[in-house]
């Protein structure tokens, strides 16, 4: 009787060959991934592409008399802190409910869109994910945090003295493996706008949390090689030389979506992406993540891995950061109007 | 903090418990057959590895994980492989033998989890570690495009067809070999409630449980990033680390090797096996000083007998199936000097 059922089940596992070879010639006319992955890339090398907006220019455009040239500008963060405080003229819509149709119906496809969030690390996501639907949107570049010093308005400030002291490597890493794209099945539709909003909704309704230095660095040194991600620095070639983390590959984000750079990235291992401080590695991110990977984003970039500002330039300074009007209150058709007077963008 | 990497919790206990209740450990499995001629455990080994083959084979085809083998240093793997199977003797008991052991409440096991902490400490962070990056280094192969070395693509076999055609014709050949009237002993005569939580369980159950839980815990740990089934040392690293030095390193990994040894307790206590018990002086510090042996070894070879031969050779790693043929002889070198050499007993 034994012997009965170990040879049905070495026949079952032999014929299991068989079944997964006919069923990988399988061959899919419209890839998900493919529609997804040549809007990314369209996006990150048009050459015109701004990717963050400075809190300064973003002002003094509102305040040059001018109406007509202001953008639209959009808050992503919840309704409650839009309430405490918003720029002069935002519309509200928070980060998960952005993609869905009704909503992207509001936004004008003719006109700049300046997302802003808290700290600029969603903004960044909200924005190329806008581009690869068709908007032209930019980032503010430190989110509600560069606009105003009003801690009740603008927490989660990044703080110079959290920086961790964590080493860095200088000798260049390479990606060498070869694997196959994810397979995105996230609809049976095949129009390409669809299929491009409903993986940008999927992943901003989604999770999308940043991991923090402190992290990183755990999974890394915890002699436990199975858990370290791919670590993917979207810096500069001249930065990534001078100093990156550990075991990290340098990809600039405007090849991130080209085919022989993802090739190279294991679909089922986590990576993590970081550039200088947050915001760039986000765009990375939410363009890897609509593809299929697992991507997250280092919190506050290489400036909250070293204290080494060399290694680590441009950080957000708290002393420094300005100090603009915001306007208060609930309502979300406020005109795009600044009822401050002008000169305040010094 | 990824919640997910409280699935080791059920992993774990789940582990330890069949740990315990199979008695599954690898240093007994390989010196039973050359001091004791009793071949169960090595089966129980067996019939793991072929249920965890088939599985992975069947995951990485579908998509749920990726074959992840160890890197493929031979220097490093057959060095760390003979010490830490030298090691296992003197420790008396594997990692995974000492990790249960250590649930039941004997006192020798733990020291040489201690000596295990210690020396591989030593050798991942520590005065080892230029010796053993200087030892890899020299003697690292990878395939052209610098992936890991399995048996699949050093071939240039799909992994799920090589696994699976191994799987299947084992199989099919243990049917027609099988020894006839072989039979589980007296298993049949109690109630399942009894057999599973008061007897010992048998080798074909124990292997079949283990390669299962191997299965679960690749799927478990892929979920949170870790791309590995089950491992034992790197988990004891990790825990030690984080006590130590104020840093939080509890991944998947040390969260379910904790579950493991509270497992194999609950195991022990159900059944009425958990005592402590502490061995002479000179046998606590023979078990301390395996300990190290195969804290070295561990981490000079990539990992313990555990992330080699229960995980890595059902992924066909080349590293694992090389690491764990010198832990093989290591631990008979080791024995036979004890046991069995001319003088003795």
């Amino acid at each position: 009787m034994k012997r009965i059922i170990l040879l049905i089940f070495g026949i079952i596992v032999l014929a299991l060959i068989p079944i997964f070879s006919a069923t990988s010639g399988a061959v899919v006319e419209v890839s998900e991934f493919e529609v997804i992955r040549s809007a990314a890339n369209d996006y990150l090398t048009a050459p015109t592409t701004v990717w963050n907006m400075s809190e300064k220019d973003l002002c003094a455009n509102l305040l040059d008399g001018d109406p007509a040239n202001d953008p639209f500008i959009l808050s992503i963060r919840n309704a409650a802190d839009y309430a405490k405080g918003h720029i002069s003229g935002a519309v509200n819509i928070p980060m998960a409910e952005v993609f869905k149709p009704e909503n992207l119906a509001r936004l004008p496809k003719d006109k700049k869109i300046v997302v802003y969030c808290y700290t600029g690390h969603t903004g960044s996501r909200v924005a190329a994910l806008l581009n690869l639907c068709g908007y032209d949107a930019s980032n503010l570049k430190w989110g509600m945090t560069g606009w105003t010093k009003d801690t009740e308005v603008a927490p989660y400030r990044f703080d110079p003295e959290s920086a961790m002291d964590y080493p860095i490597e200088t000798t260049a890493n390479t990606l060498t493996g070869n694997y196959a794209f994810p397979t995105v099945e996230n609809t049976a539709l095949t129009s390409e706008a669809e299929i491009i909003q409903i993986a940008c909704y999927n992943y901003a309704s989604g999770s999308h949390g940043d991991i923090s230095a402190e992290d990183l660095h755990a999974l890394i040194t915890d002699d436990d090689p199975a858990n370290d991600p791919i670590i993917v620095s979207v810096r500069s070639a001249e930065q990534y030389a001078k100093g990156h983390i550990p075991g990290a590959v340098n990809i600039l984000l405007k090849d991130i979506a080209k085919k022989e750079n993802l090739q190279r990235l294991d679909p089922n291992k986590q990576i993590v992406a970081y550039c200088y401080t947050g915001r760039t590695a986000s765009q990375a991110t939410a363009i890897l993540n609509v593809l299929g990977y697992n991507a997250v984003n280092l919190h506050w970039g290489m400036t909250s891995w070293t204290k080494d500002t060399d290694v680590a330039p441009g950080g957000f300074n708290p002393d420094t950061s300005l100090d603009y009007p915001f306007e208060t209150g609930a309502g979300e058709e406020v005109p795009v109007a600044p009822s401050d007077g002008g000169g305040a963008c010094g | 903090m990824n919640p997910l990497i409280f699935t080791g919790i059920p992993v774990g206990l789940a582990f330890g418990f069949a740990l315990q209740r199979g008695r599954f450990c690898m240093n007994s499995a390989f010196r039973d057959i050359i001091v004791l001629k009793d071949y169960d455990l090595l089966k129980s080994v067996g019939v793991a590895i072929l249920v965890s083959m088939i599985g992975f084979a069947i995951m990485d085809k579908t998509g749920v994980i990726s074959i992840s083998p160890v890197t493929f240093w031979w220097g490093a793997n057959m060095l760390g492989g003979f010490i830490f199977g030298i090691g296992m003797v003197l420790a008396g008991g594997c990692a995974s033998g000492i990790t249960y052991r250590f649930g039941e409440g004997m006192v020798g096991a733990m020291s040489a989890v201690v000596g295990l902490i210690f020396f591989g400490l030593m050798t991942s962070v520590g005065v080892f570690k230029p010796f053993v990056d200087t030892v890899r280094g020299a003697t690292t192969i990878t395939t052209a495009d610098g992936a890991n070395l399995t048996l699949a693509n050093v071939f240039g076999i799909p992994h799920y067809i090589l696994a699976l055609a191994i799987a299947g014709v084992v199989l099919i050949l243990w049917a027609v070999f099988a020894k006839k009237g072989e039979s589980t002993k007296g298993e049949e005569s109690a109630s399942l409630r009894e057999r599973i939580f008061k007897r010992g369980w048998g080798w074909r159950s124990t292997g079949v449980v283990i390669g299962l839980i191997g299965i679960a815990a690749f799927t478990a740990s892929a979920s949170t990033g870790r791309m590995y089934p089950l491992s034992i040392t790197g988990g004891y690293l990790s825990t030690t680390k984080t006590l130590i030095m104020g840093q939080n390193f509890m991944t998947w990994l040390p969260i379910m090797l904790l579950s493991t040894i509270v497992g194999a307790f609950l195991a022990a206590l159900i059944a009425g096996e958990f005592k402590l018990r502490a061995p002479a002086p000179k046998t606590l510090i023979q078990c301390f000083l395996g300990g190290c042996l195969m804290g070295f070894g561990a981490e000079c070879g990539g990992g313990c007998n555990i992330t080699h031969i229960l995980s890595g050779v059902p992924q066909l790693s080349l590293s694992s199936i090389l690491n764990g043929a010198f832990i093989i002889f290591g631990c008979w070198a080791a024995a036979w000097f004890m046991f069995l050499r001319p003088g003795r007993a």
